[in-house]
């Protein structure tokens, strides 16, 4: 046996001597190391220092490096499946090297650098572990990326066959309700006047049901089908979108609500299809909702700072503090004001708000009705 | 010699229900043209392509403009729109889709595949009667106007 190995092993047998208080001082120093947050997620047992402190002292001089590795490995990966971060390993084998560092210099003062060999011996076993442990790591972050892209892919396709499948559900329920009002339309263009007066009334209350029906599913289907995802972002002027939506709710509403805003200069990067249809909600909520006062006005102003705000006041009836967020619920409408919608709207603006990392809620307007209140990022803004 | 025919309308539809209203909507509106009616995707091309029973150009005239319901069974409108825009000859006549939902979707997929119009079947029927009478003369006259 070369003087080399003898020094080794007498050092081995040295550690192995003062096993426990060698295990102790490591373990302490690492606790010391980690935050308690980390010690009570990520839990080390004296097993896992003693297979550690095995494989290192024993694994040159027994079973050399292939002991070290069937040790390591079946630790690390315990250990990286339980979803240990990659430093926490790495201070344990740091604080593994200052340990002995710290015995031997204690037990050797005088023959320190003499005993350097050994601890070069150590220092590289530890080394390789580091150089194991990241390759595993490696390994097992490629592994779950790869059941990631499998999971994002299985997902995608989920998707794609609900939207199908909610597009060919959304023609096949609106197919049979066209037809009823196209006959309703017919039996009212032609024959309305040899009907009394009772049939008359059933098939103006048919027509009234089945529109209603007809854009109950044309809301539901929009409510399924945006998300941010199939978000088309481009520049787009905020005037410009609010004046299309106020012309859709003319078309619709037969009410002489007016519209008074100051949005000429702002330019947002935008979905300009879903904030249409947003704007185009919030305004037919108001206008109808100022249906039974004098005036019927919506004034639309904003205002920059860190973010951006809009705000679309009205001087109707308003809506009681306590209503302010039902009205954002799916299907929730306040039955008492008798007024026609499918209870879809605010729930869609709200949705379309959200896709585009905004917010938006009810307030009091300065003109006695109710302001609705968007808040977009700054990051929106689109500069000239 | 060309069998396109200006007075002839293609219906694409495989709904019974809609045939009648959009050929009332059409003749209503005061047109008095020819309407062709094919239920399916599949004969809508051979239709346009003079195979099998409509091999026969005298009875299979050529269409001056063509209305085309989007969900059709044995071929989607969107697929009948993208064979007829990439062909040379046919690519001229013009396309109309019904549609019953004013899904974003397929509007943008039939602008994208070269569709000249559409409709969507609205909850106000009187306002499709007013759509088919405008779209159907507009599109006639223009194609009048290319012919001549």
């Amino acid at each position: 046996m070369s003087s080399k190995k003898k020094k080794e092993e007498s050092l081995s047998d040295f550690l192995k001597e003062h096993k426990n208080e060698f295990l102790n001082k490591w373990q302490k120093l690492v606790e010391q190391s980690l935050s308690e947050e980390i010690k009570q997620h990520y839990q080390f047992s004296q097993t896992d220092f003693n297979e550690l402190f095995n494989a290192y002292v024993d694994g040159e001089i027994q079973a050399k490096v292939p002991r070290i590795n069937i040790t390591e490995e079946k630790f690390i990966k315990q250990k990286i499946n339980a979803g240990c971060p990659l430093s926490i390993m790495s201070v344990i084998n740091i604080h593994f090297m200052a340990t002995a560092r710290e015995m031997v210099r204690s037990v050797y003062p005088d023959a320190f650098n003499t005993r350097m060999e050994y601890l070069e011996v150590l220092s590289e076993r530890v080394l390789n572990n580091e150089i194991i442990l990241f390759q595993h790591y490696e390994k097992y972050v490629s592994n779950l990326n790869t059941q990631l892209t499998a999971q994002t892919e299985a997902l995608r396709q989920k998707n794609t066959n609900l939207i199908e499948f909610i597009d060919l559900a959304t023609h096949q329920l609106q197919a049979p309700l066209w037809s009823i009002l196209g006959f309703t339309s017919k039996l009212q263009r032609k024959y309305y006047p040899i009907i009394k007066e009772e049939g008359q009334h059933y098939l103006n209350r048919i027509s009234v049901n089945v529109a209603e029906m007809h854009q109950l599913i044309e809301d539901m289907t929009a409510m399924l089908l945006i998300d941010p995802e199939s978000m088309k972002k481009r520049k787009i002027f905020l005037h410009d979108i609010l004046r299309e939506s106020i012309k859709r709710v003319h078309s619709e509403i037969d009410n002489n609500f007016k519209v008074t805003d100051r949005l000429d200069a702002v330019a947002i990067l935008g979905d300009p299809f879903q904030l249409r249809q947003c704007f185009f909600h919030i305004l037919k909520n108001s206008a109808q909702y100022t249906k039974v006062e004098k005036s019927g006005s919506i004034y639309v102003h904003y205002k920059i700072s860190d973010n951006i705000q809009l705000f679309f006041e009205d001087d109707g009836i308003g809506i009681e503090k306590e209503y302010r967020e039902l009205v954002f619920k799916p299907l929730e409408r306040l039955k008492e004001k008798e007024i026609s919608g499918t209870g879809m709207g605010l729930t869609l603006a709200r949705k379309i708000i959200i896709g585009h990392k905004g917010s938006i809620c009810l307030e009091d307007s300065r003109y006695g009705g109710i302001c609705v209140h968007i808040t977009l990022p700054h990051s929106v803004i689109k500069k000239h | 010699m060309d069998y396109r025919q200006l007075e002839t309308i293609l219906l694409v539809e495989d709904n019974e229900d809609h045939i009648e209203h959009t050929v009332d909507a059409l003749y209503e509106g005061g047109l008095v043209n020819k309407i062709i009616v094919i239920k399916d995707g599949k004969s809508a091309l051979e239709y346009m392509y003079r195979q099998g029973e409509y091999s026969d150009p005298k009875k299979s005239p050529r269409p001056c403009i063509i209305l085309l319901d989007v969900k059709l069974p044995k071929m989607t409108g969107f697929e009948i729109l993208k064979t007829l825009k990439n062909d040379p000859e046919l690519k001229v006549i013009p396309i109309i889709l019904l549609t019953t939902t004013c899904n974003k979707e397929d509007i943008e997929r039939g602008a994208r595949l070269g569709v000249n119009d559409y409709i969507v079947k609205p909850v106000e029927f009187d306002s499709f009667m007013h759509k088919v009478k405008g779209l159907g003369k507009y599109w006639a006259l223009i194609s009048n106007l290319t012919n001549n």
